[in-house]
């Protein structure tokens, strides 16, 4: 009793973790492969492209890992060992009808403060300061070391946990959130066994409860009424807006609606997308997958002749440049991850999140006097090799397609030919098959 | 046409989520089991097993409002039989043959309790605890037992079927209900609606692997109880369509055929393995069990429901291709589902 006390108040060095753990073996099919983990964590550490084509894809079922570049197969040379990355490729782009620059076409998906531990917010902020990315900082409210960071992308998402002039005005841009591809139609979901003080306070919830967002934005029950929350965030910020939405049976109504009403993005967050905390019954049977959503989103902006300068980001399961690439020629401008960026910090997919003791010290409870403490210089410069690694793969893709620009991918449908996919996902994609 | 042959036994995954609810793990009984990181889910991950594991459902969002599922009502029951008689959920319970008696008595009490369908097929004897609750208990025909009374009949489908015995159970005071395998065409089905039986059982463990997906036969069904030579449709709302098989494993499933026509799904090997039930279990943890595993696949079909910002599963759902997608599939498939191919508009 008395050491247990002492042990209490006792202040202990947590230890740092900087190295990865051991990847253990998957007893059961999972999307995030030992090789794709392996893969990230090979750009994490080197900070180099390791492959051109992304030699994961080989077996897996997805829709886009049956979609190959036609360049693929002519010149199937994976591996980028000994290729200078070239430097007349340029992949920087803007987005948001120009109003951001990005290095790269890559976002750092909405993670948020309760659902990460704190440190890897941080991390993932800096990163996406340091190499001139975006981070979405999720609907917790904002960690006060985020809050420093400059190229972030404030959540207004249906609880508001947080939320105040100030907060919004913080970063690039805001985020309407309305649904996420893990759980689309329900709202987000932090269990009470991670709602410590800290988050208590941040969220403005009592400690232990579940903090579960009402699933419809109750002030947003129509189109219009999304309008006049696009341009009332407009106009108390000066910022650009984006709307987030699950990828779903109407995604390509949603996006035409999202673009008139004055948005300047959408991200489009497809079946299969990460998640802290979701019901098993929702997230394995709601919502479609993000290329066939980018797709038909892409053909029906272009329809409405709305297109030009109106950005989508595709989100759920990109795990290579290489994916990143085939969303954009399917019509994505830009991609974001979210578990690629956690693997790179340590991640191993063990599918625990939601009790709060990761063993990567990621997704775990914050604690008061913890064992252990993910150090925040490694993740950063994970996140960051990641980044790095991610954009030479990226221009190695591009330089094999012979395009000198990153923006010339966008809507190139004909570089890309489906394998042994069927002719109504065909038609959706506008892609031509290859049996 | 057979998409996928029929695929029994349960994945660790599904399993171990069955038992959750049931609270024969974890704990956390009747809750929906909450999980994170991305899904394994077929036909992405995991190799798909069923034309069901094709199908996704809507998740409703600005054009249209989702329904807050813990906040907001969701109406979960179901009117059968023509409006008589109401479920408080499209659930029930089937599989029952190879259960020892006591355990079969638990289980018709525990599904009145619940307020879901007993299917007693199979069953060679009549249990006692029919006595006043024959409603909510489907009975094979069993002749002169003391319980018989506004118990349902059920009678294989036939290719002939023969009005008289509808009219001949119906003298009796009990409810024509017909059981017919998933292998046949629409005019067994119209034959059925015709004669005026109260309910259509296709079962797809009466004969083997059938010739046709349980899933293709619902949507058959339900488009023929549809049809306008049918009587204007008003048929359907007479006829309540009740499908089952062995390899459905739970709500996903459940939710899915419900949206393809069916208004009660019969859980066979799913709720055995999910309560883990055996020759030693005692009908009292059994019916614990029972409840609890029905009241977290309510609160699953609700979230599922919510999410496609549905208010009521009779009502919005059943029937309501419109809420679906399906990936990969074929053409031909997607024609007989009446489903459309997910991203078109």
């Amino acid at each position: 009793m008395m050491g247990e006390q002492v042990g209490r108040t006792e202040e202990r060095t947590p230890l740092l973790v900087d190295r990865y753990l051991n990847i253990p073996r998957q007893t059961s099919p999972e999307f995030w492969s030992v090789a794709r983990i392996e893969h990230i964590r090979r750009l994490a550490a080197t900070g180099r492209p390791a492959y051109v084509w992304d030699p994961c894809k080989e077996g897996s079922m997805r829709v886009l890992d049956r979609l190959r570049f036609r360049r693929e197969l002519e010149d199937p040379v994976a591996s980028a060992d000994g290729l200078e990355v070239p430097d007349d490729v340029e992949v920087g782009c803007e987005i948001a009808y120009g109003r951001i620059r990005m290095s790269v076409p890559l976002y750092l998906g909405d993670m948020s403060f309760g659902a990460l531990s704190g440190v890897p917010n941080v991390a993932l902020a800096r990163a996406a300061d340091s190499t001139g990315v975006l981070c979405g900082i999720g609907e917790g409210g904002v960690h006060p070391e985020v809050a420093k960071c400059r190229r972030i992308v404030v959540q207004w998402a249906s609880a508001r946990f947080g939320l105040n002039l100030h907060l919004i005005r913080l970063g690039e841009g805001v985020v309407i959130k309305i649904g996420q591809g893990a759980k689309p139609g329900i709202g987000g979901h932090l269990p009470g066994a991670k709602v410590v003080e800290v988050i208590s306070r941040t969220r403005r919830i009592p400690v232990g409860t579940d903090a579960i967002s009402p699933a419809p934005h109750h002030d947003i029950y129509s189109i219009e009424d999304l309008e006049q929350r696009i341009w009332a965030l407009k106009e108390a910020t000066g910022k650009p807006v984006f709307v987030k939405v699950a990828a779903t049976n109407y995604v390509a109504y949603v996006a035409a609606g999202v673009a008139r009403m004055g948005a300047d993005g959408i991200i489009i967050d497809g079946h299969g997308a990460g998640t802290g905390a979701a019901p098993a019954a929702v997230r394995d049977n709601v919502g479609i997958p993000v290329e066939l959503a980018v797709a038909t989103a892409d053909a029906m902006l272009r329809r409405e002749g709305m297109r030009d300068g109106f950005t989508v980001i595709a989100a759920g399961r990109v795990s290579s440049a290489e994916d990143a690439a085939k969303l954009m020629a399917l019509g994505a401008d830009c991609v974001s991850i979210g578990t690629a960026a956690l693997i790179a910090m340590g991640c191993i997919m063990v599918h625990k999140c939601h009790l709060g003791f990761c063993p990567a010290v990621i997704t775990n409870r914050i604690e008061d006097n913890p064992k252990k403490v993910l150090s925040p210089e490694f993740a950063q410069r994970c996140v960051e090799n990641l980044i790095r690694g991610w954009s030479g793969e990226l221009k190695l893709i591009l330089e094999r397609l012979g395009l000198r620009r990153v923006t010339d991918l966008v809507g190139r449908r004909d570089l890309l030919v489906g394998i042994g996919l069927r002719e109504p996902t065909l038609g959706v994609l506008g892609v031509e098959g290859l049996q | 046409m057979r998409v996928y042959s029929k695929r029994l036994g349960m994945d660790d995954r599904t399993l171990s989520h069955l038992r959750q609810m049931s609270g024969v793990e974890g704990r956390m009984p009747g809750e929906p089991p909450i999980v994170s990181m991305g899904s394994t889910a077929p036909p992405f991950v995991e190799q798909p097993r069923a034309v069901l594991d094709h199908i996704v459902s809507d998740g409703a969002q600005v054009t249209r409002p989702s329904i807050d599922p813990y906040r907001e009502p969701v109406e979960t029951s179901v009117h059968i039989f023509g409006g008589a008689v109401r479920l408080s959920m499209p659930l029930g319970v089937s599989g029952l043959s190879d259960l020892l008696e006591g355990l079969v008595e638990e289980v018709v009490r525990t599904c009145y309790r619940m307020g879901v369908l007993a299917d007693l097929f199979g069953l060679h004897y009549e249990p006692s605890s029919v006595e006043g609750r024959g409603d909510y208990v489907l009975t094979h025909a069993v002749r002169g037992t003391a319980a018989a009374r506004n118990v349902q009949v059920v009678v294989l489908g036939d290719d002939d079927v023969d009005p008289q015995l509808v009219e001949r159970i119906r003298a009796e005071g009990r409810r024509p209900v017909a059981r017919v395998p998933s292998t046949r065409t629409a005019d067994l089905y119209r034959a059925v609606a015709s004669a005026r039986f109260d309910a259509i059982v296709i079962d797809e463990d009466l004969e083997g692997d059938t010739e046709v997906d349980l899933e293709l036969a619902v949507a058959l069904c339900d488009r023929v109880l549809r049809d306008p030579s049918m009587g204007g449709g008003r048929l359907r709302y007479s006829v309540t369509l009740i499908a089952t098989s062995s390899r459905l494993r739970g709500s996903g499933d459940v939710f899915k055929l419900l949206g393809l026509g069916a208004e009660v799904v019969l859980l066979k090997d799913s709720w055995k393995l999910g309560t883990n039930v055996s020759r030693d279990t005692r009908p009292s943890v059994l019916a614990e069990r029972l409840e609890n595993l029905l009241l977290g696949m309510q609160k699953e079909l609700k979230l599922l429901a919510g999410a496609a910002g549905a208010s009521s599963l009779h009502s919005t759902v059943c029937g309501n291709r419109e809420l679906f997608r399906a990936v990969e599939l074929d053409g031909r498939v997607l024609e007989a589902l009446g489903v459309k191919a997910a991203g078109s508009w």
